[in-house]
């Protein structure tokens, strides 16, 4: 199987990985690796705290998806945001089975300098949308969308933290990802 | 939980920002509810774009074939793994799901009546009744064992035309690999009803009706409950179910509301 390493995949060549994978195929899982690996580690090292935390989840969402391949389609979705919400599945449902984790503290690409050269262009693309849709929001609105996203809390846990009410924190993070999704829209045609 | 309850906690489950009880709760509606899945999609795929903004971290060296082979494992084990007959694995689904009606049909009844009563609206009531046994149904379904089956499970429940007049349950089974199987059972059939039997039980896809079978007077047990089954080529798109008495007069309706998908086990 020859899988393009450059540009967004076409859905027809995101069904064609997603078969190779299902078979075991190993140029389909180094092409599925070359383009998301990075992403979901990182991913998993900011929500996990630890390089071994990360490295097993990368593992684990790669199964995940061969074992639920049947369910991906190219047609409803992106491969990537499929891959992503996996991810952060996992990772929060394993942040909040363990406790006493230590994690860094949260970076968000526009607070670090970039690494040229590192990412492919479809991770570039994905990563100017978050960055729109990140912006897209009050800082109230930012904040609470990074506890809850990026730090696996809930709408309780982040009331009782920010001493502010319940329905405060839920009705914010309804009207944070209404914008979220309209910052999204037309991005999944790409 | 109905409509306008997971509308309002979908972007707190989009976020992962339920407790799990909630989230549980949510995940059962949107597994029968299109309407609402169609939205969580929408916000789940907005959503998982967020996770693009962090900052890259290097990747450890070796990770790429650590990830390989462990594809590459599971692979190897899924086809070491011994096939189990599959008409023995789709006799315990069977008697499962059935296990499951059953329970239903005589459980939910109580629970449905306390929660319907305090509405004086009819219309509400009914969805109210409708809303909780279709919830209570995937609840049961997420206890289910499925053995080696593949394909997919719909279920729905089937209401008398007229209040009082028996009611019911259906499941198909629609597979890529066996034939496919419907299974309706009919429940608390009152007496004045069975002067009316036999009754025929059709699926309908909207266009063609095909029969499922005829529950007879011999085969009702003392609560009135009977059962017919019928395997098919294809039962796609076949979502409605209807029973008719013997004078041609429908008597029971349902459609097949929730959607199970059935996978092979986890290698």
């Amino acid at each position: 199987m020859q899988a393009r390493n450059d540009g967004p995949l076409l859905p027809k060549e995101e069904q064609q990985l997603m078969e190779g994978l299902l078979a075991g195929n190993d140029d389909a899982i180094r092409a599925m690796y070359a383009r998301y690996g990075r992403p979901i580690y990182s991913l998993g090292y900011r929500l996990l705290g630890t390089r071994e935390s990360a490295e097993e989840l990368t593992q684990d969402v790669f199964l995940t998806a061969w074992r639920k391949a049947g369910r991906f389609d190219p047609t409803r979705g992106r491969l990537s945001t499929w891959l992503m919400t996996i991810a952060h599945n996992l990772a929060v449902d394993r942040l909040r089975r363990e406790t006493g984790v230590s994690r860094p503290t949260l970076v968000l690409v526009d607070e670090v300098p970039d690494a040229p050269g590192l990412d492919e262009e479809a991770v570039l693309i994905e990563r100017d949308a978050a960055l729109r849709a990140l912006s897209s929001l009050t800082a109230a609105e930012r904040r609470l969308v990074v506890r809850a996203y990026f730090r696996g809390m809930t709408a309780r846990e982040i009331a009782e933290s920010d001493g502010i009410p319940l329905g405060t924190v839920k009705t914010r993070l309804r009207s944070a990802m209404i914008k979220v999704r309209k910052a999204n829209e037309g991005k999944e045609l790409l | 939980m109905n409509c306008v309850d997971v509308r309002e906690r979908l972007a707190e489950h989009t976020v992962a920002a339920l407790s799990a009880r909630d989230s549980a709760s949510v995940e059962r509606h949107l597994a029968w509810c299109a309407a609402c899945r169609k939205e969580a999609g929408e916000l789940q795929r907005a959503s998982a774009t967020l996770a693009f903004a962090l900052g890259p971290e290097p990747v450890p060296a070796g990770l790429e074939d650590r990830v390989v082979e462990a594809v590459q494992g599971a692979v190897a084990r899924r086809d070491r793994r011994p096939q189990a007959s599959p008409r023995r694995s789709r006799l315990v689904l069977v008697a499962a799901l059935t296990a499951v009606l059953a329970v239903l049909g005589t459980g939910w009844g109580a629970v449905m009546a306390g929660r319907a009563a305090r509405s004086d609206d009819l219309a509400l009531r009914e969805k109210i009744r409708k809303d909780s046994a279709v919830e209570r149904f995937q609840e049961m379904l997420s206890q289910i064992e499925f053995g080696d089956n593949e394909g997919e499970v719909l279920i729905g429940t089937l209401d008398p035309v007229t209040p009082g007049a028996g009611a019911g349950n259906a499941f198909t089974m629609v597979s890529p690999s066996t034939l496919d199987l419907a299974v309706v059972m009919i429940q608390n059939l009152p007496d004045a009803s069975r002067e009316l039997l036999p009754m025929t039980v059709r699926l309908n896809d909207g266009d063609e009706m095909l029969m499922v079978g005829r529950i007879e007077k011999n085969d009702l047990d003392d609560g009135g409950a009977g059962t017919v089954m019928a395997e098919f080529h294809d039962l796609s798109g076949y979502d409605t179910v209807i029973v008719r008495d013997s004078l041609g007069r429908v008597v029971m309706r349902g459609a097949m509301a929730i959607r199970a998908v059935v996978e092979s086990p986890t290698p």
